[in-house]
């Protein structure tokens, strides 16, 4: 089986504990009979950009990658086909995945070629694999916030002239105090200039990486948490699979020194600010001359190597630099205790399993994926992640107790050892190759033509150089057949002479650069103009931005006036139904009160009919049948009635002017008694004067009020017993209400 | 005395083109009347057509092949079988028109005919497919679009009869045992049949008067994935020079820039290119053994090529 392996770090160069892991992999899954092809990026000056390039290292055929880093999307994808469509492997092992990787692993896969994954960082989440802040800080890999602003600061440090290579990382005495202070304002304060669109970007990055991340055959995680943590990220089955090492190198080394010697601590990795080196320093400094400090490895953050190189010159410590041929074995024959002081949540160090295997015990910071390599006071201690001081307690223990060391030590249980970790991927590439095969539709061919078919399935699967190789032995058989003498490095020197598609490329690329140069001129106006045409299409936009902050707020003011209005209609609405509700309760009160005073009403008619009779009768009696305006019979109606009455009246002042004419003939008669009343009725008359004179004088102009007991038709009707003012009255007010 | 005529028709697929094939044969059969015989070759692996063609056509002789050997194997059975002076070999696809024998026996009584190829057009489009001729470019022998119009109703040389019809007398065919298994059909093996009887001094014609129909592609059916149809091209291609190349300086010459292509190939990833090239190299042994059958070839490889030239008068 074939085996392409991508992975960031290989070889002796490297003092990452991956680069050795990986050598020691690849020489495990060979011995193992696989075939393993290497790609790897790397910094090659003077190739051309994304330039690849092979050669064979210890057995191990690496092809670097020039600048791959850098590389986008698109560049991911062509380079992995060309690497593949050279190398021709059956499975790609990625090791790690920068977020540009990820689509073009998904296509790799999608266009038949199975791939696994294998996380061994946060790289899942975005291009910050380590989680930790610019300032140091370890935050959880889905803080979205923290990386966006890392996202800012970055691109800060990226134009400070003295930085270099920084890796997103930064102490405060690197740089002056106004810089701090705006890196932690960006860190920590409020909304800056661009940081909306760096939480876009750091959100997409990541969607783009999980939605790849879900597309590949296999994914696999270093340790049970990170695989807990990736599964819940890309919501995919992630196997675990522990690294291994190989514990036959540490085996043959001494144990560690006990007894009197003073205690050697060490340091073996990558020194970079996140690998906390300038804590141990620190820590170190507090132990007074009771330990030593031996310290293996290198980087490329130069600013930092260089304070970091001062402080161990003050502090007495030992630097030997990278491991000896990338080996390091040799630098546990120097340490008694290896000290992880990392400040990011590192799963499974390298030299954490390099120095269990060499019976080492291990100080290591207390963040979760790097303390469960240690069982606390057994086989190494902890100490709080980012704490010199918790350190340097830490670190004095081993002088305090003299036995500490040698308990520790007795405590360590080997490592996975590399070849049971070999054993593991090799079966796991068995499975996804069977899996993907699996799931393949066979080709089918004509029966005649199975035999060329599988001739070019199995020369298709030769790596170039091996395909390139039979063909020259073939062309050498050809020569021999057809009697030419022509050997291999004479054709090669008259096949330079006579060119070919690579020269006529080179000749045509050349014309194209001419072409461009040439035009470079017409480019750049054109680059200007369109720059003026963003210039004054900003403008437009910024104007137009300002016109739509007018709108919306002048929408905002009528929104506020609709509602006011339409909190008013509401209340009328409801006055309105409330009306409605009185104005239909009247009616029915109406109809109510008009069935009553209808009721009455026909009862005054009644009641008006048998007075109008009643007058009549009365009428009857007082007038004589010839007297002018009798009535005739029945009751009294329309002109009649008052022709009646004019009667009557007339009839009444004849009778108040009879009873006046009477009233003085009495009282002439009082006065002269041998009148005639005293000789009508002798000496009784006076007392019937009497009762003459109390009779009341009636007005001239009203008719005379009738006494109680006097004959109804002489009465004053009272005005509410009238009926027919009863009858207007009732009138008037049923109209009113109307 | 009207010389036998056998048709031998490959059958690998689709029963409602050969439905269509056979009507058409048998017709023509019939109006010639000269004894002539309709022998389909079984190549499609099924059992049941023997019955089916007893059914419809009574009158055709059917051979099941065991193996599928495709349709140059299955020609040479055919011709084996069969008793006419004259084989017409029909690919699976392929319909005879009304009077197409006539002109082609007519056509191999000129001296020093190996074969005749009839004019074949598209039964869909009508769109004639005229024979061009063969070269040598950069090494490599390639098939050229034809010089001459769709009308042209003259007889003319061709480099070579197209597998899918070809007109020869029996024993002829016989004699150079079919096709050349180096070149398993459809690849090269008609183009190698035809340069091998050019240089033996035997001529190849077209006879625009004899016409078959093309009802589907070649290979219908039987389609290949569309790389490894191109490395059997180029595999052929290559074999078929080798085969045929006689001439040491040219070989000297076609060495020299196959081991320019091969390196030009390698280092710009242009694998294809080596893998076809790796392909062919593997038959080098097979390719002198068939160089040695080829037995005396007193015409030259690049007169061969002059002379089955369409354009030549």
């Amino acid at each position: 089986m074939r085996v392409a392996l991508l992975t960031r770090h290989i070889g002796s160069e490297s003092s990452a504990g991956e680069a050795r892991h990986t050598r020691s992999l690849v020489l495990a899954l060979q011995h193992l009979g696989l075939h393993v092809e290497v790609l790897a990026p790397r910094r090659i000056p003077g190739l051309m950009p994304l330039a690849q390039r092979r050669e064979v290292l210890d057995g191990v055929g690496i092809t670097w990658w020039n600048d791959a880093e850098q590389a986008s999307e698109r560049d991911w994808l062509e380079g992995l086909q060309a690497f593949v469509e050279r190398e021709r492997p059956d499975v790609l092992h990625a090791m790690w995945c920068p977020a540009a990787m990820g689509p073009a692993l998904a296509q790799m896969q999608s266009g038949g070629m199975p791939v696994i994954y294998q996380a061994s960082d946060d790289q899942a989440w975005g291009d910050d694999a380590r989680s930790l802040s610019v300032d140091l800080e370890a935050h959880a890999p889905d803080d979205w916030e923290r990386r966006a602003r890392g996202v800012l600061v970055g691109r800060l440090l990226a134009q400070h002239p003295a930085l270099g290579e920084h890796h997103g990382t930064l102490l405060p005495e690197l740089v002056d105090g106004p810089f701090w202070d705006h890196v932690q304002d960006i860190l920590a304060g409020p909304e800056v200039p661009g940081l909306s669109e760096a939480r876009r970007t750091v959100r997409e990055t990541a969607e783009r990486s999980r939605g790849a991340l879900t597309q590949v055959h296999r994914r696999v995680a270093d340790t049970p948490s990170l695989a807990e943590r990736l599964e819940r990220w890309v919501g995919a089955p992630v196997e675990s699979l522990t690294p291994g090492v190989a514990r036959a190198e540490f085996e043959k080394l001494a144990p560690p020194r006990t007894g009197h010697q003073p205690i050697r601590f060490g340091f073996v990795g990558t020194m970079d600010k996140a690998s906390g080196l300038h804590l141990l320093l620190d820590a170190f400094e507090g132990l007074e001359g009771k330990a030593e400090l031996c310290l293996f490895g290198s980087g490329d953050d130069r600013l930092y190597l260089r304070t970091v190189r001062a402080r161990v010159q003050e502090v007495g410590a030992r630097w030997f630099g990278a491991l000896p041929n990338g080996d390091p074995v040799r630098a546990m024959e120097h340490i008694d205790v290896l000290v992880v002081p990392a400040l990011w949540n590192q799963p499974v160090p390298q030299a954490v399993r390099e120095a269990q295997a060499a019976r080492r015990p291990v100080v290591i910071a207390d963040l979760p994926e790097l303390a469960a390599q240690v069982r606390d006071g057994q086989n190494g201690l902890r100490f709080e992640a980012g704490s010199s001081e918790s350190l340097r307690e830490v670190m004095q223990g081993f002088a305090r107790e003299a036995d500490l060391l040698r308990r520790l030590e007795l405590g360590i249980q080997p490592p996975r050892d590399i070849a049971e970790e070999a054993g593991e991927w090799a079966d796991l590439y068995a499975i996804t190759l069977a899996e993907h095969r699996e799931g393949m539709e066979d080709e089918v061919v004509p029966p005649h033509l199975e035999d060329l078919a599988a001739q070019y399935q199995d020369l298709s699967r030769l790596p170039t150089r091996d395909l390139f190789a039979r063909v020259a032995r073939g062309l050498t058989g050809l020569a021999t057949r057809m009697g030419v003498e022509l050997d291999a490095s004479k054709a090669l020197a008259r096949a330079v002479a006579a060119g070919g598609h690579n020269r006529d490329g080179r000749v045509a690329y050349l014309r194209l650069e001419r072409w461009l140069e040439e035009n470079a001129t017409a480019l750049q106006e054109g680059r200007e103009q369109v720059a003026q045409e963003s210039a004054r299409l900003d403008e437009q936009r910024r104007s137009l931005a300002d016109k739509a902050r007018s709108l919306q707020g002048e929408a905002r003011g009528r929104d506020a006036e609709r509602l006011e209005l339409g909190g008013r209609l509401e209340q009328l609405e409801a006055e309105r139904d409330e009306a409605r509700a009185e104005i239909r309760q009247m009616e029915e009160d109406f109809q109510v009160e008009r069935a009553v005073w209808m009721a009455r009403q026909d009862e005054w008619v009644r009641e008006g009919r048998v007075l109008r009779e009643h007058v009549a009768r009365l009428a009857t009696r007082l007038l004589t049948p010839i007297e002018e305006g009798a009535p005739q019979s029945g009751p009294l109606d329309g002109p009649g009635a008052l022709k009646v009455a004019d009667s009557l009246h007339a009839a009444l002042k004849r009778m108040q002017e009879e009873m006046a004419w009477r009233r003085m003939e009495m009282a002439k008669a009082k006065s002269a008694a041998s009148g005639f009343f005293s000789r009508l009725i002798g000496g009784e008359a006076k007392a019937v004067m009497k009762h003459w004179d109390e009779i009341p004088t009636p007005l001239r102009e009203e008719p005379a009020v009738a006494e109680e007991g006097a004959p109804r038709a002489f009465r004053t009707m009272e005005p509410e017993s009238n009926p027919s003012n009863a009858i207007e009255h009732t009138q008037e007010e049923m109209e009113s209400r109307l | 005395m009207n010389p036998r005529v056998s048709i031998i028709q490959h059958v690998h697929a689709d029963r409602g083109i050969l439905m269509g094939n056979l009507d058409a044969a048998c017709q023509e059969l019939d109006a010639r009347g000269a004894d002539d015989e309709l022998i389909l070759v079984d190549d499609s692996g099924a059992t049941d057509l023997e019955a089916w063609v007893g059914e419809h056509f009574p009158q055709v002789r059917v051979l099941h092949k065991n193996r599928q050997e495709g349709r140059g194997k299955a020609h040479l059975m055919g011709a084996q079988a069969a008793e006419g002076d004259f084989l017409l070999l029909l690919g699976a696809q392929m319909r005879l028109r009304r009077g197409a024998l006539g002109p082609m026996i007519a056509a191999m009584q000129g001296p020093n005919l190996f074969a005749v190829a009839p004019r074949c057009m598209n039964g869909a489009t009508g769109e004639v497919e005229l024979p061009g001729p063969v070269t040598v470019e950069q090494g490599r022998p390639v098939v050229l679009p034809s010089p001459l119009a769709p009308d042209e109703q003259h007889l003319r040389p061709v480099p070579f009869a197209g597998g899918h019809a070809f007109f020869v007398r029996r024993e002829a065919f016989l004699s150079c045992a079919g096709f050349d298994d180096l070149f398993p059909a459809p690849y090269w093996d008609d183009v190698d049949l035809g340069l091998t009887a050019w240089r033996q001094g035997l001529r190849i014609l077209e006879v625009p008067q004899a016409i078959v129909e093309r009802h589907g592609p070649e290979n219908a059916g039987r389609e290949m994935p569309a790389e490894l149809d191109r490395a059997a091209i180029e595999r052929g291609r290559l074999l078929l020079y080798w085969k045929h190349l006689d001439d040491r300086a040219a070989a000297a010459d076609h060495l020299q820039g196959l081991w320019r292509d091969a390196a030009d190939a390698a280092l710009g990833d242009r694998r294809e290119e080596l893998l076809w090239l790796a392909l062919a190299l593997e038959e080098v042994e097979a390719a002198g053994k068939a160089r040695s059958r080829t037995g005396s070839t007193p015409v030259r490889l690049d007169q061969a090529l002059q002379m089955s030239n369409p354009a030549r008068i």
